[in-house]
């Protein structure tokens, strides 16, 4: 977090903002990333053609 | 290194804890919606048959009396609104009473078992096919595995209780739609992810309703089928 506060550009204020959004971005990305990977612990329970398709 | 086993500890906290607490959230938040649908939720009469032929009597005095023919109706509800809650199912044995939603899409099947929309609904004649989470968002299912034939599955809607007795259970590919084929009767069947935290398989529980408001309907359809085929 020093690292990505240390290489943003522009003053205090705008950095602090620009991490607050990268963080909520990422972990948005993250949200979906396990909602994938999910699939492929429970689908549900749903039968369909193709394996892993609700 | 520490990066990814951080990953791996947060996607399991993601799905095996988080995702619950969501899915029994969904359940709770379902109950006023089910409440209304059990009282503004109109019964009909879809169709009646006769349970005994009529008989008819002649008197000594050349009179001739027609004994009252009983009729078994069946019962229909209106067809719920995709995503919406239309019924409970409690299963004894392993403890389970959950809220029904109608749909099978990836949304509705978070807030908890979820009624195929193609197949008929609980209680009525056919083959009712309800899916459901077996570890995540809620784990409706978790415990579907140690179902014996004979236990009962009670599915609650408008129309009221329908009881269902464990006729098999089945393990088949995910591929396997056949299961979810219409069938002589009123079943049920449920389908879940096999094993516990996989879905690679499917695990299938088939039982068949033994009471309720549509019992007496499939029966004499039944005995109409065999009196028909022999």
């Amino acid at each position: 977090m020093r690292w990505l506060y240390g290489v943003l550009p522009g003053p205090p204020a705008v950095k602090v903002v620009l991490i607050v959004l990268i963080v909520l971005v990422a972990l948005v990305l993250l949200g979906l990333l396990f909602e994938w990977a999910g699939q492929f612990l429970d689908t549900g329970g749903t039968l369909a053609l193709l394996s892993f398709q609700s | 290194m520490v990066t990814v086993g951080a990953l791996l500890v947060a996607f399991l906290a993601y799905q095996l804890v988080f995702t619950n607490v969501l899915g029994e959230r969904s359940q709770k938040a379902a109950e006023p919606a089910l409440q209304q649908r059990y009282a503004t939720a109109e019964i009909e009469v879809a169709d009646t048959i006769p349970v005994a032929p009529p008989t008819t009597t002649t008197m000594p005095e050349g009179t001739t009396t027609t004994t009252q023919v009983v009729e078994a109706a069946r019962y229909t509800e209106p067809a719920p609104d995709a995503g919406t809650p239309f019924g409970e199912i409690a299963i004894p044995s392993i403890g389970l009473d959950k809220v029904l939603f109608e749909g099978v899409d990836v949304a509705t099947l978070k807030k908890g078992p979820g009624h195929m929309p193609w197949t008929p609904l609980p209680g009525q004649p056919g083959n009712a096919v309800v899916s459901g989470h077996r570890t995540t968002y809620g784990a409706p299912f978790f415990d579907l595995d140690k179902l014996k034939n004979g236990d009962q599955i009670i599915v609650t809607t408008a129309l009221g209780k329908s009881v269902y007795e464990i006729r098999r259970t089945i393990i088949v590919a995910p591929t396997d739609v056949w299961v979810t084929q219409e069938m002589q009767g009123a079943w049920l069947t449920l389908t879940t992810c096999n094993p516990k935290y996989s879905a690679r398989e499917r695990l299938i529980v088939q039982a068949a309703l033994i009471e309720g408001p549509n019992y007496l309907y499939v029966e004499t359809e039944r005995q109409r089928g065999l009196q028909g085929a022999s």
